[in-house]
């Protein structure tokens, strides 16, 4: 047990324990009792250590592997506290670099490429190039990864060295891990240098791909990677890798299987009609993420996150049913959440019936916080789809009735987008919204009663009575549930002077001459004008004729934008599945400012962006009409146009920087959040 | 490719690091501690989630037995390559240690130490394969001093056949397979099947010497009338009206050849020592889930203010000859229920109060039978406020032995070892059981 050696020691101790150690003739064993000693305060912190490097370089020169290897630990961690004794251990390392034990050499390049120090770095140059060329494998590996570090420290040095080009003839290394390696090395250098890209040729690109087959699954990971930087050349190109790509669907390790969907979705650029072309592609895509499901729940989140690009973007590439995004039990919450935006995007009029079913038991969740999220989704959903509107309608009207009044309150705010959707066509139901007029506490709730009230007032039974219990209140109000009470009341009284006449004195009064709110107070006089004014004055049917044309305007329309993202955008997403921007569905500069930018390379093979959406056997007439309308926005800049320039892409990052505080905030909710946000302000 | 890997415990503080690039602080750590409380503290929309970001930094992390592992990196790295990594450390780390917890972290810091030297480079996995890591990073040093120079670079970690070492003897060759099957499905109060899945494992336990050669035949129905068989148009599928085994979602360990499978639909693999699954598999069709294989029919009554009662039948619905072994099932009872009084034909019944369930036992439950069971419980006076937790669904624990639900059979599994030609023993055991989602729904 190494927790006997842990506790904290002064270097005075240690370094009387490692002389006493010295003097038996067969130190080793009480060296590595130190050793461990010194290895656990280098977890607790300790700087003062590294007064002792002296005698830790000291102990590296006896033989054993173990106590070399402990030794190293140590001067990787305190060579910058004490850069001068630590000088002293290079002409041992490089030493080591030259012995005949693999495994030493191995080390010794691995420690003094970690150490951040000028004359480690300049011994790292000297040491690392002979053992690319190293007979072993182990420590061929060693030294890509080294390079990999050194290039981190200066570039300029490690170009001038022809490190680089060492590291490039590992590609062809005749053991195929250590081409994976290499070209992991490669990877992290091309991603930080402007000046360096990976071009894979034909010849290449067919000894990588029979590498995928016999290394280990995390090479397997690097040479997926890899494959990404082959340009196919015509759509046969494209075929053919698809084809050698595809089995990885099939590998246990998540990570695999992710990189070779990232292949197979950037190899789709290349071919006409990838789905006509594969027969069962699009199942077998599709199943090959569902199979992900059943990992833990970090897998599964990075996973949904993945799909919902997809979808988005390609969705006549995978062929899945919406009930395998259904939420089981224990589901937590960012699961959950992240299922709901899929189960919205895979809805359509062939499945809503299933899906409407489901988000009924979801509605009624013991977790109000969920049921919540849930009611939100049947109102995109109904927004989405015409045909599921009603059923929506009546079960919001069955939420309202029943139970919490947390979940009333969700569906009333619900109900204002959809009206919004469908103008007049609930006028009818309106009555069953409003009687639970009392439950509602919550601002967002009152704003959005108010506002069925002053666009409904005719509609609905007891109009007066609900403004009128919102008034009671009126002063305790929150100032834009004031303001949006204030709307409701002059709508109506626009509509039905008698009836509203005392409330809107009583609401116009306070806000004038009693809140100390500007806003409040500017837009009650300009009501006041407005109604007061001679123009509007005019008795009988006319009576606030240009007031109504002013207050009463029409609601604008919304529409399911939630769906919507930028082409561009996602290009350079699908170029990055798998990756920390997957999570975050945005821009990958919005995210990572220096990260290097992305896109599809130019080939004579390269297609035109199809529009995603559902796969065309399932969609109706109707819904084709409505792609050909949204196409509009979401075609492909023609082939060969300039490249697009930076300032576009700089503009779609800073409209989008003010959310990347929270960058996992899902497109519904951002969706819902402006429209209720635009409601607020568009009373008026 | 991850900067920097932690150990912290439950509260942020870190036990243990590992620096494998030098692009972020280590301080950077320290942050975390903020960043959790944030997000345990978080409105709605900033939830718990295994991902943050702050200031440049992203921290991916796993909760495991009350610590947190916790990968950092600045650029725009493979997340799922960091997450897997990070699971299969804890894996690695439980196998060397039996579990993984903040006391184990202590006690064996140096060859955590070590572990995390071997199974990352620069950020990059390199093994987490346990056989081959214990193969030359052990807990029992002493032993090592004894053959000190004998320890060797890993040769498999470079060989084409990284999963398994050279030279591995035994007595007697023997090769274990099981075929496993878990059950998720959910029924409604009337008994329908709303939805069904099949999670199958083959998993196997090899003891065989040398570098054998396995071939894994399975019958007809499984794999070779996969829906991927390009040739088959929808109508002759229809037309064929046998019942088609539509395997979905076939995943195969890392040592089975692919490119074999996928051209020729043969399973051949060179297997690790010792246990692993082969393959996995999930079956979607209802088609052999029409009904429930435990069928729970629950009628509860609730006298407000006073008592509630349940009357619970549940049938076997599977072959005569079979039996289902150890039938649990969990009903959610009303938090603030009280004094329970049962009565079951059969079988055991426990109340528990600190879960609000009641749990019905059967320990063996023969196909084809149906038993019932009542229980009464008293509800305090006081109103309280709705009845939500009736909402709650059954849960149905079971296991039935010697049987698979979707039919599938190993056929034969050959073994070869070219330079030992050895006799060798296949087993084969079936079982299908509940998966961890079989819930029947209560809401009328």
């Amino acid at each position: 047990m190494d927790a006997n050696y842990f506790g904290k020691c002064k270097a005075s101790e240690l370094r009387a324990e490692i002389g006493q150690a010295r003097k038996k003739g067969k130190p080793n064993a009480r060296v590595k009792v130190v050793l461990k000693k010194i290895i656990s305060n280098i977890i607790l912190n300790k700087v003062e250590l590294a007064s002792l490097m002296n005698e830790v370089v000291y102990l590296l020169t006896l033989d054993d592997y173990e106590i070399s290897r402990l030794c190293s630990h140590y001067i990787v961690h305190y060579a910058a506290y004490n850069p001068e004794d630590a000088l002293n251990a290079l002409e041992i390392y490089h030493r080591f670099a030259q012995d005949k034990d693999p495994l030493l050499r191995a080390l010794s390049v691995k420690t003094v490429s970690s150490v951040r120090q000028k004359d480690f770095f300049r011994q790292g140059l000297i040491i690392t190039r002979p053992l690319l060329d190293d007979n072993n494998p182990h420590v061929r590996t060693a030294a890509a990864f080294a390079v990999a570090r050194l290039f981190h420290e200066n570039q300029v040095k490690v170009v001038d060295s022809g490190l680089i080009e060492g590291l490039n003839d590992l590609l062809y290394d005749e053991n195929k891990n250590v081409v994976a390696s290499a070209l992991a090395a490669l990877d992290s250098i091309i991603q930080s240098s402007p000046s360096h890209s990976l071009n894979v040729n034909k010849e290449h690109l067919l000894s990588l791909i029979a590498g995928i087959g016999t290394t280990s699954e995390w090479k397997q990971v690097s040479l997926l990677d890899a494959l990404m930087s082959y340009v196919p050349q015509s759509s046969d190109d494209a075929l053919e890798m698809m084809d050698a790509v595809l089995p990885c669907f099939l590998h246990e390790n998540t990570a695999v299987v992710l990189n070779s969907v990232k292949l197979v979705v950037y190899l789709s650029n290349f071919i006409a009609s990838p789905e006509s072309n594969f027969s069962g592609l699009d199942k077998r895509l599709g199943s090959a993420l569902v199979s992900m499901l059943s990992k833990p729940p970090e897998i599964q989140f990075l996973v949904l996150r993945n799909v919902i690009l997809i979808l988005l973007g390609r969705r006549y590439l995978v062929d899945v049913d919406v009930e395998l995004f259904f939420w089981n039990l224990d589901d937590p919450m960012y699961i959950k959440d992240t299922k709901l935006e899929i189960i919205y995007l895979l809805a359509d009029e062939g499945n809503y019936e299933i899906v409407f079913r489901e988000l009924e038991e979801y509605a009624t969740d013991v977790d109000v916080k969920m049921a919540r999220k849930a009611i939100r989704a049947f109102g995109n959903l109904s927004i989405k789809l015409e045909a599921a509107a009603d059923r929506c309608v009546a079960l919001l009207i069955d939420l309202l009735a029943g139970e919490s009044p947390r979940i009333a309150q969700e569906a009333m705010i619900v109900m204002t987008n959809i009206l919004r959707k469908y103008q007049n066509t609930y006028d009818d139901t309106l009555d069953h919204f409003v009687i639970h007029y009392k439950t509602m506490e919550d601002d967002d709730a009152k704003i959005a009663l108010s506002w069925i009230l002053g666009n409904y007032s005719e509609s609905i039974t007891f109009t007066s009575e609900a403004l009128k219990y919102l008034c009671d209140t009126y002063e305790k109000e929150s100032v834009p549930v004031q303001l949006a009470i204030m709307t409701a009341v002059v709508k109506y009284y626009v509509a039905n002077p008698l009836d509203a006449e005392s409330l809107v004195l009583q609401v116009l009064k306070y806000a004038t001459e009693e809140s100390g709110n500007p806003d409040l107070r500017e837009r009650g006089l300009f009501y006041w004008r407005m109604i007061t004014h001679e123009y509007n004055a005019e008795p009988g049917p006319n009576l606030q004729k240009y007031t109504k044309h002013v207050v009463m305007e029409r609601r604008c329309q919304i529409t399911p934008d939630a769906e919507n993202i930028d082409p561009a955008n996602l290009e350079e997403l699908e170029l990055n599945i798998g990756t920390l921007a997957s999570i975050y569905l945005k821009s990958v500069r919005v995210v990572f400012r220096f990260a290097k930018q992305k896109s599809l390379p130019k080939s004579p093979a390269l297609q035109e962006r199809r529009k995603s959406m559902s796969s065309p056997k399932k969609s109706s007439k109707e819904t084709n009409r409505k792609h050909e309308l949204m196409r509009l926005d979401n075609v492909r800049p023609p082939l060969y146009s300039a490249p697009r320039s930076r300032s576009t892409a700089s503009i779609t990052a800073d409209s989008l920087a003010d959310s990347v505080e929270r960058p996992s905030e899902s497109l519904k909710n951002k969706f819902v959040r402006r429209a209720s946000s635009m409601m607020g302000k568009k009373h008026t | 490719m991850a900067s920097q890997i932690h150990f912290l415990d439950i509260k942020g503080k870190p036990l243990l690091s590992r620096n494998y690039k030098g692009d972020i602080e280590p301080s950077a750590i320290e942050q975390f501690p903020l960043l959790l409380l944030e997000l345990e503290n978080g409105d709605e929309d900033l939830q718990y989630r295994p991902f943050v970001t702050s200031k440049g930094i992203n921290y991916v992390f796993i909760n495991h037995n009350n610590i947190y592992v916790c990968a950092l990196t600045r650029k725009n790295d493979n997340v799922m390559t960091m997450v897997v990594f990070l699971l299969r450390l804890i894996e690695v780390l439980t196998q060397y240690f039996k579990s993984l917890e903040e006391e184990s972290i202590r006690d064996n810091f140096v060859v955590i130490y070590e572990l995390l030297d071997e199974m990352m480079d620069f950020g990059v996995p390199q093994i987490t394969d346990t056989k081959i890591l214990k193969e030359y990073i052990t807990q029992d040093y002493y032993k090592l001093i004894r053959k000190t120079r004998q320890v060797q670079p890993p040769n498999a970690v470079t060989n084409a056949v990284s999963w398994r070492k050279e030279g591995i003897a035994y007595k007697k060759n023997e090769a274990f397979l099981d075929v496993v099957e878990s059950i998720n499905m959910l029924i409604n109060a009337n008994g329908q099947v709303l939805n069904s899945e099949i999670l199958g494992e083959i998993k196997m336990k090899s003891k065989l010497s040398g570098m054998p050669d396995l071939r894994l035949g399975l019958n007809d129905k499984g794999i070779f009338s996969s829906s991927t068989n390009d040739d088959d148009t929808p109508s002759e599928l229809g037309a064929s009206g046998s019942r088609k085994i539509e395997m979905e979602d076939i995943k195969f360990h890392q040592c089975v050849r692919l490119s074999k499978f996928e051209n020729e639909r043969i399973i051949t693999f060179i297997p690790p020592d010792g246990e692993f699954t082969v393959m996995s598999y999930r079956l979607l069709s209802t088609q052999f889930l029409m009904k429930p294989l435990i069928l729970v029919n629950c009628k509860t009554v609730v006298h407000k203010h006073s008592r509630i009662e349940i009357l619970c039948s549940v049938k076997a619905q599977i072959k005569k000859k079979s039996t289902a072994n150890n039938v649990e099932i969990i009903i959610p009872l009303p938090e603030d229920a009280d004094t329970p009084k049962f009565t079951s034909e059969y079988g055991s019944t426990k109340w528990v109060p600190e879960k609000s369930c009641m749990i019905w036992k059967l320990k063996t439950f023969p196909g084809g039978k149906q038993y019932h069971m009542r229980a009464e419980l008293g509800l305090p006076a006081v109103v309280d406020q709705e009845m939500e937790l009736l909402k709650k669904p059954i849960k149905v624990n079971f296991s039935i032995p010697y049987f698979t639900t979707s039919g599938i059979q190993v056929r034969y599994l050959r073994i070869n070892e070219p330079k030992l030609q050895y006799q060798s023993y296949p087993w084969v055991r079936y079982i299908t059981k509940s998966g961890e989602d079989y819930t029947i729904r209560t809401k009328q």
